[in-house]
């Protein structure tokens, strides 16, 4: 908070003006330009007549909903999209994502995290260029976390943050096999050293804490997953 | 013609014209027969005339003549006393033995031939009794020759007839065709107006209420009476005679026509079939049998099942006995027809085995919860189909039942998505705007202290409408279940690692005990995540401050059983059935934070995983225990 960015442009869409209002409040006040919307097609004028960075958009509206104005979006550009959604299915969210978005947020939100979450997204589409990386050599990268073996460093989203060495080791372990189960005795074997002994939740302290320092919705991960009554796990790379 | 029909005075008219009619074609008819009897078409008058007098009258002087000769007595004063003339002759030789004709006129002559008389002589025998014997005399030929006034009044009267009808020989064909379609005619209009009365009403007289079969039966003997009584005339062919026929044969008319009048008045009112001794005699008997056989089937369909098993069984092994112990002489035979019942028994016994399997299975298919299945009734019948048939009835009932069910559940679990979806827009604003009200920094305190307030209950109403719709679709099963092997103790340990924090900033110690072996069940994880999440929610919630918290995994006899235990901040007076019921919480003021559907998810998301949730209370002492099935080791 605080940073000013430089001038991204938002389009905030929802046929709730109320929302609408609101979103645009918090959003300017990080210093973004904002443009509103209230129905899909709206959006998708908007994107077409401006230079919009970044897209905030309801799923249920009249007229057009969101996914129909995702799809029209994505014939005509490939900044990234956040669907805003009352839908909490997880089926809604697959097909959200399936259709070409980048992430979601449901209703009702945390304006902190939609504002993590927009920040997050600008951040990977503007500097690190959509996409397009390289693979560090001392290290991994997964998404927009980032781990340098040799510095000991992690970053997300390109900013810093701080891990102790237990949190770092679980880490590493886990993005080394990211998309592999970890029962938490194994993580716990590879991390101490020595069998677990009861002390499982151990390791289930420190991967909350993990979570929190780099998820941006730690009840809600995206990358460092609980896969519950058997382990955690890292998803593996980006989705697409 | 409806006015004709109900006019007595034209019925009464009808009936006398028709009796003149039938009277007509009557004399008509035995005109003709009479005439067709005589050649009356073919031959002349005098044929006709003379073979009448030959036949008729010559005839009978002939054996007349026969007689008196036979008996010896004077055949010349029975001649005189006719006033014939005859000869008679021998056979034989032709000699004339006696005679009085000496050419006289006559209108008929008659010649019999070759005639044998007896002669009874008596004469004894070797024991010197007398005995009669009769001696053939030679025979005789007889001549008879009958003049105009020997003629007596019969044989005037048969002249005059056979005159009469040779006249008429054409004219009665004409007589009978008129007279029988003028009957007919009448008799038409009869039938058609019986029974009809003034004012077009149908009703019977007093001759149609007699029972049908007795009316026939007095007809039936007046006919039999009748033609005894012209059998006993016909031949004397006298006047006398004639008026008896005469009077005979027109009661016959009237009875005929009666009868017949009675019947079509039956046929009208439907009374035919109905109105007879016997007719009332059988429905009489029908009731009674028809009584009979009905309290006979309502006995039997009392009767237990197993005592009418035995009655029918005992019944057909009696009859074969029966039957074996009649029929048989030799032990083959017996054999035999012991041998076929035996097979017969055996295949009744065959079939009804193969219906019951039929409805056994049908049982079992219901039973198992296919409410589809129907069982086939064919070829069932008695206590076997009544009971396919309650079976199917049972069926059809509970899968309407299930259908409405499933329906009310999935239409109320369609209402709270929606109700959720659209509260959950304005309480985004609503949270929103309240956040955005909290960074103006307000001056006034009481301003913040409200804004305090609406922060804290926005974020419970959202977890209210959270719960709620996780509530519905649980406990009606509207949610998917993914089961896969999973370890309890391995849950158990991110769950307390999850709830680390809350539970130290709760004041309490968790107590951790997991076996070994790891305790594997058949669970959705994430679903099992929910329930360890409400349950380790709840004791953070309502733990009495600075106790320990309880949480073990155990097995014992293929069970695999999670125990949380903690004691309560609050007096427990309630039981734990009541507790998992939606929106019950432990303290009845409701002061708390929490929607009191905690419990009630955890217990139908255990469910639908298959597990069982168990709710102790002692005293203070809370505990929640879960049980699963345990998998079995050689999944590895």
């Amino acid at each position: 908070m605080g940073e000013v960015g430089e001038m991204y442009n938002i389009l905030v869409c929802d046929d709730e003006r109320d929302i609408v209002s609101a979103l645009k409040i918090y959003l300017e006040a990080e210093g973004y330009c904002i443009y509103t919307a209230y129905n899909g097609n709206e959006a998708v004028r908007a994107v077409e007549e401006n230079d919009i960075h970044l897209v905030l958009m309801d799923i249920m509206m009249p007229e057009c909903d969101g996914i129909t104005a995702m799809v029209k979006l994505r014939e005509i550009s490939n900044i990234p999209v956040i669907l805003l959604t009352a839908k909490s299915e997880d089926t809604d969210k697959i097909l959200g994502l399936n259709v070409g978005a980048d992430d979601y947020v449901t209703k009702p939100f945390n304006p902190v995290e939609v504002i993590a979450r927009v920040k997050s997204q600008l951040r990977r589409y503007m500097t690190l260029g959509g996409g397009h990386k390289a693979e560090p050599e001392n290290g991994y990268t997964i998404g927009n976390i980032e781990l340098n073996d040799k510095s000991k460093q992690v970053f997300v989203d390109g900013e810093e943050v701080s891990l102790t060495p237990t949190e770092f080791e679980i880490l590493k372990l886990l993005m080394k096999n990211a998309g592999e189960v970890l029962s938490p005795k194994e993580i716990y074997k590879k991390v101490w050293g020595g069998e677990a002994l009861g002390a499982e939740s151990t390791v289930a302290v420190h991967i909350r804490h993990l979570r929190e320092k780099i998820e941006i919705n730690p009840a809600d991960p995206r990358y460092l997953k609980v896969v519950w009554a058997h382990g955690h796990k890292m998803e593996k790379g980006d989705k697409k | 013609m409806k006015k004709l029909t109900e006019n007595l005075g034209a019925k009464i008219t009808v009936i006398i014209l028709s009796f003149i009619a039938f009277a007509a074609a009557l004399v008509s008819v035995i005109t003709v027969i009479f005439l067709l009897d005589c050649d009356g078409y073919t031959k002349t008058r005098d044929e006709i005339r003379t073979d009448i007098m030959e036949n008729r009258i010559g005839n009978g002087h002939i054996y007349n003549i026969l007689e008196v000769y036979g008996n010896g007595e004077s055949v010349e004063n029975y001649c005189d006393d006719q006033r014939i003339y005859y000869t008679i002759e021998d056979y034989t030789n032709g000699g004339v033995i006696e005679g009085n004709y000496t050419g006289q006129s006559f209108i008929v002559q008659k010649r019999q031939l070759n005639l044998t008389t007896y002669e009874d002589r008596a004469y004894e025998d070797e024991n010197g009794d007398m005995q009669w014997t009769s001696i053939e005399r030679s025979p005789i030929s007889i001549t008879v020759y009958i003049p105009r006034e020997a003629l007596s009044g019969n044989g005037q009267l048969l002249l005059n007839v056979v005159d009469t009808a040779y006249t008429l020989r054409y004219a009665v064909i004409w007589i009978l065709g008129v007279s029988a379609l003028v009957l007919v005619v009448l008799l038409c209009y009869l039938y058609a107006a019986q029974s009809h009365r003034k004012g077009g009403v149908v009703a019977l007289n007093h001759l149609d209420r007699v029972p049908f079969d007795l009316l026939t039966a007095a007809v039936i003997a007046i006919a039999l009476l009748s033609a005894s009584l012209i059998d006993a005339v016909v031949y004397s062919g006298d006047l006398f005679s004639i008026v008896i026929l005469a009077v005979v044969l027109s009661a016959d008319y009237f009875v005929a026509l009666g009868y017949t009048l009675s019947f079509a008045a039956r046929l009208k009112t439907h009374t035919l079939l109905k109105n007879n001794i016997i007719y009332k005699l059988w429905s009489v008997a029908a009731k009674g049998v028809k009584k009979l056989f009905g309290w006979v089937k309502y006995l039997f369909k009392n009767i237990p099942t197993v005592a009418k098993t035995a009655i029918i069984t005992s019944a057909v092994a009696l009859f074969q006995f029966i039957i074996i112990a009649i029929f048989t002489y030799y032990p083959a035979e017996r054999t035999l027809l012991l041998f076929l019942f035996t097979a017969l028994d055996t295949a009744v016994i065959i079939s009804l085995s193969i219906l019951l399997k039929r409805i056994k299975e049908g049982g079992e298919k219901i039973a198992a919860g296919d409410l589809e299945y129907k069982i086939d009734t064919k070829y069932m019948h008695g206590d076997f189909k009544d009971f396919a048939e309650s079976l199917n009835n049972i069926n059809e009932g509970l899968s309407v039942a299930i259908n409405e069910k499933m329906k009310s559940e999935r239409f109320k679990t369609e209402l709270i998505t929606n109700v959720s979806h659209d509260i959950k827009t304005p309480l985004t604003s609503i949270i929103n705007y309240v956040d955005l009200i909290k960074k103006e920094k307000p001056e006034n305190e009481n301003i913040k202290e409200y804004i305090d307030v609406l922060d804290r209950q926005s974020s419970h109403l959202k977890k209210l409408i959270e719960d709620l719709m996780e509530a519905s679709k649980a406990s009606t099963g509207n949610l998917a279940v993914n089961l896969s092997v999973c370890e309890a103790g391995v849950l158990l340990s991110q769950t307390v690692g999850e709830f680390d924090e809350r539970l130290k900033a709760a004041g309490l110690t968790p107590v951790v005990s997991i076996p070994e072996t790891p305790v594997k069940i058949m669970a959705d994880g994430r679903h099992l995540w929910r329930v360890f999440d409400n349950l380790m929610n709840n004791i953070c919630k309502y733990s009495q401050v600075g106790t320990r918290v309880y949480l073990n995994v155990s097995e014992r006899d293929g069970k695999a059983q999670i125990t949380f235990r903690n004691i309560s901040k609050y007096e427990l007076n309630i039981t734990g059935e009541e507790l998992t019921e939606r929106f019950v919480r432990g303290d009845k003021s409701r002061n708390t934070e929490g929607s009191g559907l905690g419990l009630s998810i955890a217990k139908s998301l255990t469910e639908l995983q298959g597990g069982e949730l168990k709710i102790d209370i002692d005293g203070d002492l809370f505990k929640v225990t879960l049980t699963f099935d345990t998998v079995q080791r050689e999944v590895n």
